[in-house]
């Protein structure tokens, strides 16, 4: 860069120019401080105690609204979803509250008839049917049933 | 520079110098705090590089930048910012002495009429002490025309305050 042509710097400043680069400007208010620093003030870090949710809402959630209300809306929606569908699953105890005394009773009798029909003793020892001392135990040294697979393996 | 801490160090470091640079440019105490408040807020946005060898500098160009967008913005819409400039403004801290009061005074009116880039450069060269070519760095604009500006700036302060001051020295 050619500076021979450049203007001067070291110019002779006269008195006039010397006093008013003397002169001093007024201060900045004391209340200006804290108004430019309250954006950094909004870094958790710099204040503590904040809780954990306007944290939350601070930094991640105020900065980006319409992100916010998205996600504000999507779970709402898959809220509205869950109320408005039927849970299969969802016990119902009260369903169960409403059989008589009778029909349960009825419906004991009925099953513990059944099972002494099926293990071939009369309805009044079920009890004893139920026991496990009682209960037939599958042998294991005995053979399993021959099967067709088995068979037509043998003959392979 | 990052965090709550450098942005503290900065403000303590030059708030002083970047008061003045606005309240000089804007001629209106509310508009040099907005344009104070904006810079730092937008230093929490964009910190400043890391690599900056002058901080003061870098501030200063980032405030001039806001300083021109904000009377472009408010040209648009009325034009005031001439009436603003041609207010006496406290410009200066207040002296004790009332000779130097009233130079105070009318060096802050004398200011108020020169146009805005001249008092840019005026401003920078007589309270910041920067060169031409920082000047010219800093405002972007040639070298040059950061000297002729200075120049004819200076005519116009001694035209008005020659008898002012010669009477009063």
């Amino acid at each position: 860069m050619d500076t021979r042509n450049l203007p001067s710097d070291r110019g002779n400043p006269d008195d006039l120019e010397s006093r008013m680069a003397r002169l001093s400007f007024v201060a900045p208010p004391p209340d200006l401080r804290a108004a430019c620093l309250s954006r950094a003030g909004r870094n958790p870090a710099v204040v503590p105690g904040l809780p954990l949710w306007r944290r939350v809402w601070i930094e991640f959630l105020a900065p980006h609204p319409i992100a916010s209300v998205s996600l504000a809306a999507a779970w709402m929606t898959i809220f509205g979803l869950w109320l408005a569908t039927p849970e299969v699953g969802r016990s119902e105890p009260g369903r169960y509250a409403r059989i008589p005394e009778e029909n349960r009773r009825a419906l004991a009798a009925q099953r513990a008839e059944l099972m002494a029909s099926l293990l071939g003793r009369e309805p009044g020892s079920d009890r004893d049917a139920e026991s496990p001392k009682h209960r037939r135990v599958p042998n294991s040294t005995t053979q399993p049933p021959r099967t067709s697979l088995s068979q037509t393996n043998r003959m392979a | 520079m990052n965090g709550p801490d450098a942005l503290e160090e900065l403000y303590d470091a030059h708030s002083g110098a970047l008061f003045a640079f606005a309240l000089n440019l804007t001629r209106s105490e509310p508009d040099a705090r907005d344009l104070l408040q904006d810079l730092f807020h937008r230093l929490v946005d964009r910190p400043m590089p890391g690599d900056v060898r002058d901080p003061r500098g870098w501030l200063l160009r980032s405030l001039h930048h806001l300083a021109v967008d904000r009377v472009r913005r408010r040209d648009s819409r009325s034009r005031t910012a001439d009436r603003l400039a041609a207010e006496a403004l406290e410009l200066f801290a207040p002296a004790a002495d009332p000779d130097e009061a009233a130079f105070r005074h009318e060096l802050a009116a004398a200011l108020g009429e020169l146009p805005e880039d001249q008092r840019a450069v005026v401003h920078l060269k007589l309270w910041e002490g920067r060169t031409f070519e920082q000047i010219a760095s800093l405002l972007d604009i040639p070298l040059n025309t950061a000297a002729s500006r200075h120049r004819y700036a200076l005519e116009k302060l001694r035209d008005r305050l020659r008898p002012l001051y010669d009477e009063i020295r």
